[in-house]
């Protein structure tokens, strides 16, 4: 089982609708993956309702429902029960020291930053926080202007380079909340759009920066002799 | 990849469509204490999290509390006893003799306990500092071994070569002269070669001027391009990142007067850390000159800072000029040598 989480220390810079994306994408190539949504205001969760409302199978992606003090038993028992194969924990935006914890047992973490000086300003204190837990960590650029040459994302990317991996940029797209009003993904809501593009393409990067950090169950020596 | 087989849900999911739409704030958690830095984990997907002041499975919903039974009045406090004031008094006694001897035990009792007081820290500092002097002094120590052991194997090659040939001195001149710019081209001591050198009278005095500036790191070695790049960002950091941040303040505020929403902030008064960062963009590209160039002009506040780091950096672009020289007077050399 793996973990990934999506980290930030600014509200509104689109870590939930990562998480569903990259968890759906998850899904759709056969993991079973679970979302955990400890932010307050459980838009993940809430979308999460409109995707699965009247469903009678169970869904996939699940959702575990727990407080953010019993998350980590709840990953020891998702861990011992091996019915989970990745994990999404989307958090809310803050540096609280409990966050540290989750931080730890994550295998890859994702900072989400919108390319403008205040979100740029805010980025140091958690990315010492994912310092600290010594976790993989990369960061998106979201919500960037859509087009060929923006100044803003032009200079975004290096500075972020500068600091640590940039796992993609993804544009502020329409089909987004489009597809979340209805319970849905961008990949799924309009395959072929760019917004699918975008995100096919960063969980490309985000699914190869999760198998660097697997390693699979060493074999039953003894059932083979 | 093949869809693996949804397996039955433990109750800790949410039923479809009826997941809480309200979570506990994070805020709301008491502060854990800090826990010890991160250890380096081996990749794995199936290592239990790590342990937390967490309850343990199953997760239930808080249930009601019961009504609690009516609070009992508690009874009238005795009056103190004397035996209960003399026993105060001790008590009073033995706080006021910690109070007075804890400045001396703190530093002890507190490092004892692994909590790092300025003291303590300063005396772990210190003693991790002398220690690696030590083992730098020894390694140094090891490699001069080495090495006049390994020149006093090739002197005496260099005497049969010589008995050999007639051209053994031209040979050992150039033996000597080529170990004296292997060593200055690493972080490797130097002194021995050019002792050697000197004594076979390998033409080492037409290089004598730019050795003498490079005299002060004869025995330590002169320090390499990449252990320049790793000290220079150190002190990059340390002399511009005045809290704790991680971004430099120099890159935000770069982005800040770049976006259009923000460029009516005033421009920045000290150019340092316009100049740090264009010397680190230098230093990228490998060119170390430029980078030193860039360093010098950083303003009064910052110069002790990179003072050490200018003066190792002139060391090795000189080292570098001095290894090309002789590597044209070795290809000069042995051209004379006999096919």
């Amino acid at each position: 089982m793996q973990i990934l989480m999506f980290a930030k220390q600014k509200g509104g810079v689109g870590a939930s609708t990562l998480a569903r994306e990259m968890g759906t994408l998850a899904a759709a190539g056969g993991e079973r993956v679970v979302f955990v949504d400890l932010d307050p205001q459980a838009s993940l969760s809430k979308w999460w309702n409109r995707r699965t409302a009247g469903a009678a199978d169970p869904p996939n992606p699940a959702l575990a429902a727990t407080r953010p003090d019993q998350l980590l038993g709840v990953l020891n028992h998702l861990r011992a029960t091996d019915s989970t194969d990745l994990v999404v924990i989307d958090v809310p935006p803050s540096v609280h020291g409990f966050l540290l914890g989750i931080m730890q047992a994550a295998d890859v973490i994702i900072i989400p930053v919108r390319p403008t000086a205040d979100d740029f300003e805010a980025l140091p204190d958690i990315v010492d926080m994912v310092e600290r837990a010594g976790r993989r960590y990369a960061f998106v650029l979201t919500q960037a202007p859509t087009g060929r040459r923006i100044r803003a994302v032009e200079e975004a990317v290096p500075i972020l380079a500068r600091q640590g991996r940039v796992a993609g940029v993804v544009r502020f797209r329409g089909a987004f909340p489009a597809a979340g009003a209805v319970g849905r993904t961008a990949t799924e809501y309009e395959p072929n759009g760019k917004a699918a593009a975008e995100m096919t393409e960063l969980w490309a990067y985000v699914g190869a920066e999760l198998r660097k950090m697997h390693r699979p169950p060493p074999s039953n020596l003894a059932a083979v002799v | 990849m093949a869809r693996k087989p949804q397996t039955e849900l433990p109750d800790v999911f949410a039923k479809p469509g009826q997941a809480p739409q309200r979570n506990t704030p994070i805020e709301d958690l008491p502060k854990p204490a800090e826990p010890a830095p991160a250890q380096p984990r081996a990749p794995s997907g199936d290592q239990p999290a790590p342990a937390a002041a967490t309850p343990a499975l199953p997760v239930p919903a808080p249930a009601a509390r019961p009504a609690s039974p009516p609070r009992a009045v508690p009874p009238p406090c005795p009056a103190p006893s004397r035996s209960a004031a003399r026993g105060v008094a001790m008590l009073a006694g033995a706080a006021v003799l910690v109070a007075l001897l804890a400045p001396l035990l703190e530093d002890d009792l507190l490092g004892h306990y692994g909590f790092a007081t300025p003291a303590f820290r300063a005396q772990h500092e210190t003693a991790l500092m002398l220690s690696r002097q030590e083992q730098k002094l020894r390694e140094l120590e090891q490699r001069l071994n080495e090495a006049v052991a390994q020149l006093t194997a090739t002197s005496a090659d260099l005497q049969q070569s010589a008995m050999r040939s007639t051209d053994g001195v031209a040979w050992g001149r150039l033996l000597s002269l080529g170990r004296v710019a292997d060593a200055l081209r690493g972080p490797t001591p130097f002194a021995v070669d050019l002792a050697i050198a000197k004594s076979v009278g390998a033409g080492i005095d037409e290089f004598q001027p730019d050795l003498g500036k490079l005299s002060a790191y004869a025995n330590t070695g002169v320090p390499t391009f990449a252990d320049l790049n790793r000290e220079f960002r150190r002190i990059a950091d340390e002399a511009l990142r005045p809290g704790r941040g991680i971004l430099p303040t120099g890159l935000v505020r770069r982005l800040t007067e770049l976006n259009q929403w923000t460029s009516s902030s005033p421009p920045p008064a000290d150019p340092t850390p316009e100049l740090v960062q264009s010397a680190t963009a230098r230093l990228n590209d490998g060119d170390l000159a430029e980078t030193i160039a860039l360093v010098r002009q950083v303003s009064g506040a910052y110069q002790g800072a990179f003072a050490g780091w200018l003066q190792d950096a002139q060391a090795r672009v000189n080292a570098d000029a001095l290894v090309r020289r002789i590597d044209r007077s070795l290809t000069a050399l042995a051209r004379e040598l006999p096919r």
